[in-house]
This record gives C-alpha cells, structure tokens and sequence, in this order.
C-alpha cells in the first residue's frame, strides 16, 4: 500500500507544472511634490482679502523657498485703506517622517524653521471728505517655527509661531518712521502639487 | 555684558540721540499730592509760533501693571512731527485710582499743560487727546465731561475746559456695555447691577452734547474687549446726532491687542499702531487743532 502511494505521489509531481518564481522589484522611489500653495488664514479675518504663499521646493536640501503676495482692505468706517505686500521666505523642514503626515518619506511637511522678508505699502482714502491721504511702506523681517500637518491627500494645514521686527515709513515724510516688534501667529491652508 | 555689545549699544544710543532733536523732561508732577501723578514733555524744535499739544493717555484697564511707556513711541513720533506730546500718569487700581480718580487725574493733568502753555511755548486752545483702551476712555471723558461734578478735579492746578480734539483708541464710550471683569469691577468699585448710576456717571457717552469738540476713533472690529459698536460706533453716532465732527477708522481684522502684519497675528499690535490709523491720525490732527508751525 505504502509503495502505491509512493508511486502516486511521483508521478503526481512529475506531472505538476513546474513552481513558478516571483521576483519583486524594489519599489520606485515615491514622486514628492515640490510645490505648495497656502493661503493665510490671518488676512482673511474679516474676509476682506487675503495672502497667498507658492513655494518650491528643494528635496535634496530639505528646504522651501517661497514668495507671498498680500492685497487686502486694511481700513474701512469713514476711511478706505487697501495693503498691498509681498514677502519671501525660506523653511527649513527637520524631519524624514513626520506624524502626522500622509505624504512620502521626505516631503515638505513636519518641524520646520523659517525666515522671511516683508515689503507692504497701503493706500488712504478719507471717505468723508473726499481726500487722498498718505502712503506708508513697511519693512519687515520675521523668524518663525511652525509644524505642517497633512492629513489627507495633498491638504496641508500649517501652524507658525514666530516674531517679526518692522519698520515705517510715512512716505509723506510727515511722520517720522518708527520701529515695531511682535510676536507672531500664523496658520496656513494648503495644497501640494 | 561683553565689551563689544556694551560698545555697540552705546554708539547706537548715541547715534539715536544724536538723530533726535526732541528734548524730553521726565517724571514732572502734576499734581503733588500723589507719587503717580506724573508726566513726560517731548520738545520738539524750537518754534515762534505757539505750538499744537497732545496729551496721551496710556490704557492698561485701568489697572496697576502697564504704564506710559506703553505710549512713549507715540509721544516721540508725534513730537518728531512738531507736537508739544505730554505722556501722563495717573492713579490706578489698586492705589486709588477707582473711578472718579483716574479721570480727575487727567483732568488735572489737562489744566497743567493749559497752565504752563505759555512756558511750554503750546496754544491752550490747541490741545488734543490721545489715548488707547482705557486710555481712549479717559480722553472720551475729557472731551466730554469737562462740566459734571461728579470727575470735576480737586488739584491745585484747578478745573479744566474740555480738549480741543480727542483721539480715541479702542476706548469704553459706554461702561454698561463692558462685560464684567474684574479690572471693570475694581475700577468701577462695584458691578452695573450694583450701582448702574455710577455705570453711566462713569460713560463719556453720557455726556454727548452740542459744542463737542471734534472726535476720531480707531477701532479695530474684531476687538472682542471693546466691542466696536457697542462704543466707537455709538459714540460716533452719538455725536454727529448733536452736530459735532466724528471719525471712524475701522481696522478689519483688527483685535484689541493683535493686529493682522504680513499675513500673520502680530502681538502686541494694536489697532493704534497699525499705518492706517497713524495716517488717519496726523491727518485728523492737522485739521482739528491746525497744522505744526
């Protein structure tokens, strides 16, 4: 009995396929995007313009490089100011895998330093009396700390918390120009692509 | 400190004096009875003419804790400009600066820099207010209430008449409208419910009436402290209703002690600070009580 199972075993593995082999291949190398696009929350309080920051950036360094422009109603009442401003900035992200974070080993997203330049300018009208009033420029530098959070898809939501040094003009030359320093607090909604 | 920083914060500071040619008297009395009854002169160059004043008032809730060097920076800048700038002390709370004190200290104040105008080279009838917070309340008052009883001043330097023009920042205009803190409570010695005559005795909107002197108000509306309707609003409406000049910079996005810079919160930025409100502000001076000469 034993020696006809024997046999059956052998010719069932004569006749069975050979075993297939399986190689799998490294996996490529994730695409990370270079690009982000935030919107900041603060200028938009009372939804009345806003800030829009692009940035690029640079995986080998692990650092991004971005410019903002700014364009908002900045007084209102008896009064029309509109600022215009510009800024450009460069984070430096710390960490491989952030929490967190969907997105790829290495992408612009956890602990980051920054700093930043600023250039605003506004302009003033009275309402009441129907008068151009003086322009100011502003100039300004800022350092932050901020951690960027991407929860889902391409979403990034990031957080800043920093201190920024600016000074005045009166471009009139009707007031002297003055110093001003404060801490700051940012929260930025974005996109990646 | 290391000798090279030593160096380069006295060169600065010397190059900074050496730019300025505001002279500034500290720490003169006005009022000899108190220790905190004090205030600051910023000169600005000698002129002929009589000059413009301001007379700041710093805010703080009317509380022991922020002082006049809050508003220095302002009472340099405007003096820079070509205002005589008088930054005040008064009593606070605690150390008998409950209400009516505060505001008859600044009453006080007001009828000194009227009493040495002549010395101080400033027209008396030129002089306007500029305060934050509870600062811009107690301009509102000395633009207002010059004539109640209940703030009229007690000090040598006697009563005073009203200010030719007030800037009000972010100022209580009506007490009762102010939520219930404790800096409220303390100064006011007592809740609205308590003693609500006291509330209104206590409100420059309570005084409003013809022949008011010219106001601006910078306010920002997200102020969640003091809330821009329930007084720069209402004040402003208050006071055109009786024929008298009323300005409203709003700040959009502004908070009482935050401020929108560059796309971010800064802190502390008030609304007093921001560019607009100091264009609105030189320019509001320059017609209510005349240009510099």
């Amino acid at each position: 009995m034993s020696g006809e199972l024997a046999l059956i075993a052998a010719a069932a593995a004569a006749a069975a396929p050979p075993a297939e082999t399986i190689t799998t291949a490294a996996p490529a190398a994730e695409q990370l995007d270079v690009y982000a696009l935030s919107l900041g929350i603060p200028s938009t309080d009372g939804w009345r313009g806003g800030q829009l920051t692009l940035e690029r950036y640079f995986a080998d360094y692990r650092i991004a490089v971005g410019a903002a422009a700014e364009l908002r109603e900045s007084a209102a009442g008896d009064y029309t100011g509109m600022r215009i401003g510009s800024a450009l900035q460069v984070r430096r992200f710390g960490q491989e895998k952030p929490y967190l974070s969907v997105l790829p080993r290495g992408s612009m997203a956890g602990w980051f330093v920054g700093a930043a330049v600023h250039v605003d300018t506004n302009v003033m009208h009275d309402d009441v009396d129907s008068r151009w009033l003086a322009s100011t420029l502003q100039l300004g530098v800022s350092a932050e700390v901020g951690y960027r959070i991407a929860p889902w898809r391409k979403l990034i939501i990031t957080p800043t918390f920093g201190a920024e040094a600016h000074h005045d003009f009166d471009l009139t030359g009707r007031l002297p120009g003055w110093n001003k320093y404060g801490l700051t607090g940012g929260l930025e909604l974005g996109w990646l692509f | 400190m290391p000798i090279p920083t030593r160096l380069v914060l006295l060169v600065w500071t010397a190059v900074l004096t050496a730019c300025s040619s505001i002279v500034v008297q500290t720490d003169v009395s006005y009022d000899a009875r108190y220790s905190a009854t004090v205030l600051d002169v910023y000169m600005p160059p000698p002129s002929d003419a009589p000059r413009p004043a301001v007379l700041i008032v710093h805010g703080g809730g009317w509380h022991d804790g922020i002082f006049r060097s809050s508003m220095e920076d302002h009472a340099r800048r405007l003096a820079e400009a070509g205002y005589v700038t008088v930054n005040i002390e008064y009593r606070l709370v605690p150390g008998g600066g409950e209400f009516p004190h505060a505001v008859q200290d600044c009453f006080c104040a007001l009828a000194w820099l009227r009493g040495h105008a002549s010395e101080l080279n400033v027209a008396p009838d030129r002089i306007a207010g500029l305060g934050y917070s509870a600062g811009g309340h107690l301009v509102s008052m000395l633009g207002t209430a010059a004539s109640a009883e209940v703030v009229a001043p007690d000090c040598e330097a006697g009563p005073a008449a009203p200010l030719n023009a007030v800037v009000s920042g972010a100022g209580p205009q009506d007490m009762t409208k102010l939520a219930q803190a404790d800096a409220v409570i303390q100064f006011m010695g007592g809740t609205s419910a308590a003693m609500p005559e006291r509330y209104l005795d206590a409100s420059p909107l309570s005084y409003v009436a013809p022949g008011a002197p010219p106001f601006l108000f910078i306010h920002g509306n997200a102020d969640y402290f003091v809330n821009i309707d329930d007084h720069s609003r209402r004040m402003q409406d208050a006071l055109r209703a009786v024929g008298a000049s009323a300005k409203l910079v709003e700040i959009p996005g502004g908070g009482h002690i935050w401020n929108n810079a560059a796309g971010d919160w800064e802190l502390p930025l008030t609304s007093l600070d921001t560019p607009e409100a100091q264009i609105a502000l030189v320019d509001f001076l320059d017609h209510a009580i005349g240009p510099v000469p």
